[in-house]
């Protein structure tokens, strides 16, 4: 056993050089694990809706060579977390609970998309929504719910 | 490149194997063990895996929640056989760097088309997430 854990290495890659997909620009990562999985994008459009997008890559794949669903999920939570903090006048919240729900295989190449929602901010709970998209086609849908912590 | 071995943890039980997929091999290592009712892990928390509050990130424990029902369906179909249609994850506390996070997970309900599964992720005693999720049994045309 220990002699397997001595073979056993791993690569703490810097974060992969991805061109941003056209309009977008590169997101400032504080979060580790965004940086390690990442890069992420963002850009607002001509409404004012902020937008947030990642490129599939190789990394991301899964044993089935579709996208691993906590690829999904982790984009998911990084831009639910932007949209709470945002409506909370960034107030440090914490993650309570996500539903995921997959619908479409996304594949290596594709630029995976969305522009999160609030669904309602109470004085210690929030609750924001994202439908991801793949080429204006829904792949996944996430809610979750923030708690502001602090807040009674 | 970095030694895995964290010399402050005590070492990985007799049986358990490291999952080569790419996102699992990029953000672990993550060893699993197939058990009689169900599928284990265990993965040693690095700073990687942190968010910018010092705690590791809910994204590293969501795929860590997929990976261990995902695993658990596999023990039981065969690998590649299912796909995850529903997650939900429920962050009861946080985990640390330093600290070894082990999992349980394991079928409730298997029908033709879907498997309904739940688990958990702890550090010790103490849960740190609570999932449960459905997958669905793939076709042979869309089983890889």
């Amino acid at each position: 056993m220990t002699q397997a854990r001595g073979q056993q290495t791993v690569t703490y890659a810097a974060a992969a050089v991805v061109p941003p997909p056209p309009g977008y620009r590169a997101m400032p990562l504080g979060d580790p694990f965004e940086a390690h999985v990442g890069p992420l994008f963002e850009k607002t459009d001509a409404d004012g809706a902020l937008w947030y997008a990642f490129v599939l890559d190789e990394r991301h794949a899964n044993l089935r060579g579709v996208a691993h669903g906590g690829m999904l999920m982790t984009f998911a939570d990084a831009v639910l977390g932007s949209a709470a903090w945002t409506a909370t006048a960034r107030q440090p919240c914490v993650t309570l609970s996500q539903e995921s729900n997959f619908l479409r295989a996304v594949r290596v190449g594709d630029v995976v998309e969305c522009a999160p929602r609030l669904v309602h901010k109470g004085s210690a709970i929030v609750c924001v929504e994202a439908t991801l998209l793949v080429r204006g086609e829904a792949v996944m849908t996430a809610r979750s719910l923030w708690k502001i912590l602090g807040a009674p | 490149m970095t030694d895995a071995t964290d010399h402050s943890l005590p070492p990985i039980p007799e049986g358990f194997r490291v999952l080569y997929s790419n996102f699992m091999t990029h953000i672990g290592p993550v060893w699993y063990r197939a058990d009689a009712d169900g599928c284990s892990l265990i993965v040693d928390m690095k700073p990687h895996h942190l968010n910018g509050g010092g705690t590791v990130h809910g994204g590293m424990l969501m795929s860590l929640a997929d990976t261990l029902l995902g695993r658990t369906i596999s023990a039981v179909l065969g690998d590649g056989k299912a796909a995850t249609v529903s997650l939900n994850c429920d962050f009861l506390s946080a985990a640390k760097v330093g600290e070894r996070l082990t999992g349980r997970g394991r079928i409730t309900r298997q029908t033709r088309s879907v498997v309904f599964l739940a688990g958990e992720l702890a550090v010790g005693e103490r849960l740190v997430l609570a999932t449960t999720g459905i997958w669905k049994v793939l076709g042979e045309r869309e089983a890889s």
